[in-house]
């Protein structure tokens, strides 16, 4: 019975394996809040204070240090210190009380937190307090505890899993009858947007309640109905399931993509979180759904009738309908099946990011097919286990988390990943060749060399998984006792403005002595919001934040900011109601002024006289400002040229020679044309020079990058307005230590654009050195 | 060295070959000799262990024990290609030809003759032409085998095995679907390699055959060496019982029962060229034979009755009402099964227990809704098992890992079960062993008595003659004859009807 089990769920023993790897791996030394602690710290007060001193208790605001400052405070006052006071919030209201005792005259003689608390300011007091001599700073011990095992954190690993845990219960049906399904990463972003859609337009924020469950019912039917008709083309036309699902796969992303006009929808009520943040009986409604979801699916496949010929559909078809089973009908059931819990999925995944984005869930299809595979199910049909699956989904989840905590870069998450996905694979295939405790038997039956190729295979997949995270242990032990980390995450570390951006805040918070965690969100809301809430589940210290979806983002910010996380903008700024008061600062280029000096530009290069066409970017904030700040010039300078045509591009090289190349066609006379950055101007330059009229329209792109530089220095480009992202950077960590010595930060600072012309160009010692 | 000296007459020795499989100790301590230009017929029941020694021998398995020796020296086959390496070509019943290759493709495949990189397309021609001339055989070497029959694919298999330098050649059923006059070929062909000192291992069913070609003959029963006889000195009757282990008095145990009311009527059904205007009808208590060459049609019919495929025309009347029946579903549900020609592909799902596979038509009569009551499925198998004499290690195993005349009875068991009226048996013992054999024949006498109507498509002569109250013959999709005096009817009067 014992070894059945074992075999059936073999990876539970990966599972477990990695939970003690990485708990061992995340030890660190903690600030304590326990009642040990509070009787420690009120012993100290009480060894070195006397009962007429002034006494500062102080916690940090959502962070438990603040029911620990009050109840220590409570306890002081009870031992009769009767000049104890409590001070909960951020460093600034520390530092307002602290200031209040000086003009009080009052002599501050002990301080009293957790250790994990405004330390900064603490350590400044003897410089910017002198005359609070003999200070006593009282702290309990630093205990050792691992960050992994964090309730919150566990907390997180099953909110990182869940869409695609519950998934990977359709997919999993769908590939035990041998079939596949692409299509739900897609289907997850449509039943998002039809559910929110449908909120929205029942009045949106002051919509009644009960919209939301009627909305998330009806982004599941969507969903399962595009299941149902996919099975039915796969059932009775025989097309490929690869073939058919990729079709649909492509289909719902576009739908989702037109119902939205590509923006997100985020008029939404507000009870809109309670399915995927909301707490049923101090459960998480997340763990509940899960649990109830996959017994339901676990009594299903092992008992019913209906389960069995799904089984028998994989295992050989014919023989399954010559048997009487009907073959068709099971086929559409298993996609049907598929795409409703896909739509749940969406709808879980809107609840938890608080809005509908038609770009989440890309790639997350493969992640739901590798963790079925993970779970022992068979590509080739025929067999597989629901229960294995969950194993598989939270295999992933493990490793993701457990290599955020350990501060490995996205790169090299790839990489471990990768290898320890096709490690648990391998090691399955070799479990069910002859049981995984019999593994010699197994083996004897193989020649010695497949044997070797085996076991060779095995080691290297596991060797390069844990080289990684014995290097950032190793880095992480050689590095000076640090103050602490701080969670930085942009739209898409592959572009070398946002690459600069973290280097820079790198090398700036390591002076102060806090260690920097960038993260990719690559354009997907929901994954900038994973990213988000691993910062939060991690305790960083502050978030840097680059927000891919002004909306989307603001139930993570508003989570930071109640776990007592300072948010820091850049760039672009969160404009979701309710999440953008709460941001301490947003530093980034005045884009506005910037589409001003364009136009500028453009009136100037023209002769102020022609049609011009612009290539756009209406997924970013920024690039709307630049449009505006642009238009904005012409008309306060009654230009007389006239746009022509206003085309939405993709930001990259590709889309903007598409783009220009179909204005070309349409507008041959145009003398102008600005692109909202560069390489979509680099984009349209090539159309425009393929077409031979680079002598007669001008091209403006925005930036100054790297490559913008060289351009106008080949006088491809007339102008590029100039952004000063190492300012941006250094402006962000900046305003961060201001917060921490408890200092007023502004909350805006624009930092203006300048022209880059030629003349600009030629002498310029960072277009040599291709720098910002 | 004397020993050696004496060992070297024996062109191959296996001496105390042992090999358990969970649950199946599947040879036991068994010893073989073979000499030069020898034909060795190795002959048992399913499940004898015949499969596993001949496995053993061409590297698939490894023995727990034993030792294999090539010329008196000890040899290592771990390998398939260790064993070719060594000379011994297998011909393995399932074949192993890559169906989108051309027989040439195949023939050389993992030997191809090549100069840098490159095939050499005319060589391997040459070679394939001298080889097929050799045989006896034409045949397009291009052809790709897909598009082969499966007696031509056999071909290909015995061409594929001759074409390396092979000392010992393993036959495994090789004549199972060949027609007479193409297994007179290969006996020929048989010859010519003893006289050039070539050792033969054959395995088959049709003891007539063992009786025409070989020279000794070795038995084998539940993974046990049983004895090894000269052919000349041991009789039909007695291998027979060397291999079931008791006396059987006769091969086709026929008891006519009594016929009742028309249950099936076929009318004027068609389908394309295969299956042309054919009418039939089978009465309560009957087994209607269909005879005729494989590819006359015989399958495609009773695939239309059973609705797994579709007719172009037709009529189907049930009791003597018409039915119509879209699909096997529509089948089964009015009392009608099929027990299909290709077990693996057709009849079982190999990867699932045999309890699943019983179960997967029954589920209906299982269910405790919402649920499957693995319960009274596990016991009403049970019966089966005992009542059809299966051979299980338990119900969970794979269907996968039971002998073919076991995999047959599992087969029956999920189609008895439903307790069909009208069951259609498409080559029930291709494959199987006397034993089981005379079982299966058993079986069909029950269920005639029980008044059921049985139709059984066979391309064995004597058990259609053997076990038919009336036989039709199909040939090239359409129906050439009826005989209703089956007793006095010969062999050769079936063939001359199936080929005028």
């Amino acid at each position: 019975m014992k070894t059945e089990l074992l075999n059936n769920y073999g990876m539970l023993l990966v599972l477990v394996g990695l939970v003690v790897l990485f708990s061992v791996l995340t030890l660190e030394r903690e600030a304590a809040t326990g009642s040990v602690a509070i009787d420690e710290v009120v012993q100290e007060t009480d060894k070195h204070c006397k009962k007429s001193d002034i006494i500062l208790v102080i916690g940090a605001a959502g962070k438990p240090s603040t029911p620990f400052a009050k109840h220590v405070g409570e306890v002081l006052k009870q031992q009769g210190f009767s000049k104890t006071q409590v001070a909960v919030g951020i460093p600034r209201d520390v530092r307002v009380a602290l200031n209040s005792i000086r003009d009080s005259g009052g002599k501050l003689a002990a301080v009293v937190s957790n250790g994990d608390v405004a330390n900064r300011l603490i350590d400044a007091i003897p410089e910017d307090f002198p005359e609070f001599e003999r200070l006593q700073v009282i702290a309990p011990q630093k205990r050792l505890r691992s960050v992994f095992l964090k309730p919150g954190n566990l907390l997180a690993i099953v909110n990182r899993i869940v869409v695609i845990a519950v998934i990977a219960i359709g997919m999993t049906m769908v590939i035990i009858t041998a079939g596949i399904d692409l299509s739900v990463g897609s289907l997850i972003a449509l039943s998002a947007v039809v559910a929110t859609l449908f909120m929205k337009k029942m009045g949106g924020i002051d919509a009644p309640s009960w919209t939301i469950p009627v909305g998330f019912l009806l982004g599941t039917l969507v969903c399962g109905l595009l299941g149902a008709i996919a099975g039915m083309i796969i059932a009775w036309s025989r097309v490929a399931a690869f073939i058919t699902t990729l079709t649909f796969m492509m289909v719902a992303r576009g739908l989702a993509r037109i119902l939205t006009n590509e923006y997100s929808i985020y008029q939404v009520p507000d009870g809109l979180p309670w399915l995927g943040r909301g707490y049923s009986l101090g459960i998480p409604n997340t763990v509940i759904l899960l649990v109830i979801l996959y017994a339901i699916a676990h009594i299903f496949m092992s008992r019913t009738r209906l389960a069995r010929h799904i089984y028998a559909v994989g295992g050989n078809e014919e023989a399954a309908r010559l048997s009487g089973v009907p073959v068709k009908f099971v086929t559409v059931f298993v996609y049907t099946i598929s795409g409703l819990v896909a739509g749940l999925g969406g709808c879980i995944l809107a609840s938890r990011i608080g809005s509908g984005s038609p770009s989440i869930g890309q790639m997350f299809e493969l992640y739901v097919i590798a963790a079925v595979v993970v779970g022992g199910t068979s590509l080739f049909g025929g067999s597989g286990k629901v229960l294995g699956t969950l194993i598989g989904a939270f295999i992933i989840s493990v490793i993701q988390n457990g290599m955020n905590s350990l501060h490995l870069g996205d790169p090299q998450q790839l990489v471990v990943l990768g290898a320890v996905i096709l490690g648990a694979t391998l090691l399955d295939k070799f479990r069910s060749k002859g049981g995984l405790f019999k593994l010699s038997r197994g083996i004897r039956e193989r020649s010695g060399r497949t044997k070797a190729v085996f076991a060779t295979l095995c080691l290297i997949t596991l060797a390069a998984a844990i080289v990684p995270f014995a290097r950032s242990k190793t880095e992480n032990a050689l590095l000076p006792e640090t103050q602490g980390k701080i969670g930085v995450t942009c739209s898409n570390l592959a572009n070398p403005f946002f690459k600069l951006i973290a280097e820079v805040m790198e090398d700036g918070a390591r002076k102060h002595g806090y260690q920097v965690v960038a993260r990719s969100a690559d354009q997907d809301p929901a994954r900038q919001n994973t990213q988000i809430a691993d910062f939060v589940a991690q305790e960083c210290d502050a978030i840097f934040l680059n927000p891919v979806d002004s909306q989307a983002v603001g139930q993570a910010v508003k989570d930071a900011h109640a776990a007592g996380i300072p948010v820091f903008t850049y760039d672009i700024q969160v404009s979701a109601a309710g999440a953008a008061d709460l941001i301490v600062s947003h530093i980034g280029s005045d884009n506005f002024q910037g589409g001003q000096l364009a136009g500028e530009s453009m009136m100037k290069a023209t002769g102020d006289t022609g049609e011009i066409a612009l290539i756009t970017y209406p997924e970013a904030t920024s690039g709307v400002l630049r449009v505006d700040g642009f238009k904005d010039y012409l008309q306060e300078h009654r230009s007389r040229l006239k746009i022509v045509a206003e085309l939405a591009a993709e930001g990259d090289r590709p889309s903007g020679l598409n783009v220009a190349t179909d204005i070309l066609q349409t507008h041959p006379d145009i003398v102008g044309i600005f692109a909202i950055n560069d390489p979509s101007g680099l984009g349209a330059y090539s159309a425009i020079a393929s077409e031979g009229k680079q002598d007669h329209v001008t091209v403006i792109g925005f930036d100054a990058s790297p490559a913008g530089k060289q351009a106008v220095f080949e006088n491809k480009l007339y102008d590029t307005p100039q952004q000063y992202p190492r300012k941006m950077a250094s402006g962000t960590v900046a305003a961060f230590i201001k917060y921490l010595d408890g200092e007023d930060v502004a909350k805006q600072i624009f930092i203006p654009c300048t022209h880059y012309y030629y003349e600009d160009s030629a002498n310029d010692d960072s277009r040599l050195k291709e720098q910002w | 060295m004397p020993d050696l000296a004496s060992n070297s007459k024996f062109l191959l020795q296996m001496r105390g070959i042992d090999k358990s499989f969970p649950g199946v100790h599947a040879l036991q301590n068994v010893s073989l000799a073979l000499q030069r230009g020898e034909v060795l017929a190795l002959v048992g029941e399913n499940g004898a262990g015949k499969s596993t020694l001949i496995k053993v021998l061409g590297g698939a398995h490894l023995p727990d024990d034993g030792e294999i020796l090539l010329d008196g020296q000890r040899v290592q086959v771990a390998t398939p290609t260790a064993a070719r390496r060594v000379g011994v070509s297998v011909i393995y019943q399932e074949f192993n030809l890559v169906p989108d290759l051309t027989v040439r493709e195949n023939i050389f495949l993992g030997q191809e003759l090549t100069k840098s990189g490159f095939v050499r397309i005319s060589d391997e021609r040459r070679n394939v032409v001298a080889l097929f001339e050799k045989m006896g055989l034409k045949m397009d070497s291009e052809t790709r085998c897909r598009d082969l029959t499966v007696a031509q694919q056999q071909k290909v298999e015995i061409a594929k095995a001759l074409s390396v330098d092979a000392r010992i050649i393993v036959m495994d059923e090789p004549t199972a679907a060949l027609t007479t006059q193409e297994a007179d070929h290969l006996f020929a062909i048989i010859q010519d390699l003893q006289a050039h000192g070539i050792g033969i291992i054959y395995i088959s069913h049709r003891l007539d055959e063992v009786f025409e070609v070989a020279d000794r003959v070795m038995v084998l029963r539940d993974g046990e060496h049983v004895g090894t006889r000269e052919i000349d000195a041991v009789s039909r009757e007695r291998l027979i019982e060397m291999m079931v282990g008791r006396p059987i008095e006769s091969e086709f145990p026929k008891h006519t029962a009594e016929v009742g009311a028309e249950r099936l009527r076929v009318e004027n059904l068609c389908r394309g060229e295969v299956v042309r205007n054919v009418s039939f009808t089978v009465r309560a208590g009957e087994v209607l034979g269909f005879a005729g060459l494989a590819g006359g049609g015989r399958t495609e019919t009773m695939r239309m009755v059973f609705g797994a495929d579709t007719p172009d025309a037709g009529r189907i009347y049930l009791d003597g009402s018409e039915t119509i029946i879209r699909n096997p579903r529509d089948a089964i549900r009015n009392g009608i099964c099929l027990l299909t020609e290709d077990r693996k592909n057709q009849g079982l799902v190999l990867g699932h227990s045999v309890r699943e596979n019983f179960g997967l038509p029954n589920l209906d009569r299982f269910l405790r809704w919402p649920f499957v009551d693995r319960g009274q499925e596990r016991s009403e198998f049970a019966g089966y098992v005992e009542r059809l004499k299966i051979k299980l290690a338990n119900q969970e195993e794979p269907a996968a890992n039971l002998s073919g005349g076991n995999q047959q009875k599992v087969v029956l068991a999920k189609w008895l079960a439903r307790y069909a009226d009208i069951i259609i048996f498409d080559e029930p013992t291709r494959g199987i062993d006397v034993g089981a054999k005379f079982e299966i024949y058993l079986l069909m006498n029950k269920l005639a008595e029980e008044g059921k109507a049985i139709i059984m498509i066979s391309s064995e002569l004597p058990e259609i003659l053997g076990m038919s109250d009336r036989v039709i013959v199909m040939h090239e999709g359409e129906i050439k004859g009826e005989i209703v005096d089956v007793a006095n009817t010969r062999q050769e009067d079936i063939l001359s009807m199936a080929i005028t």
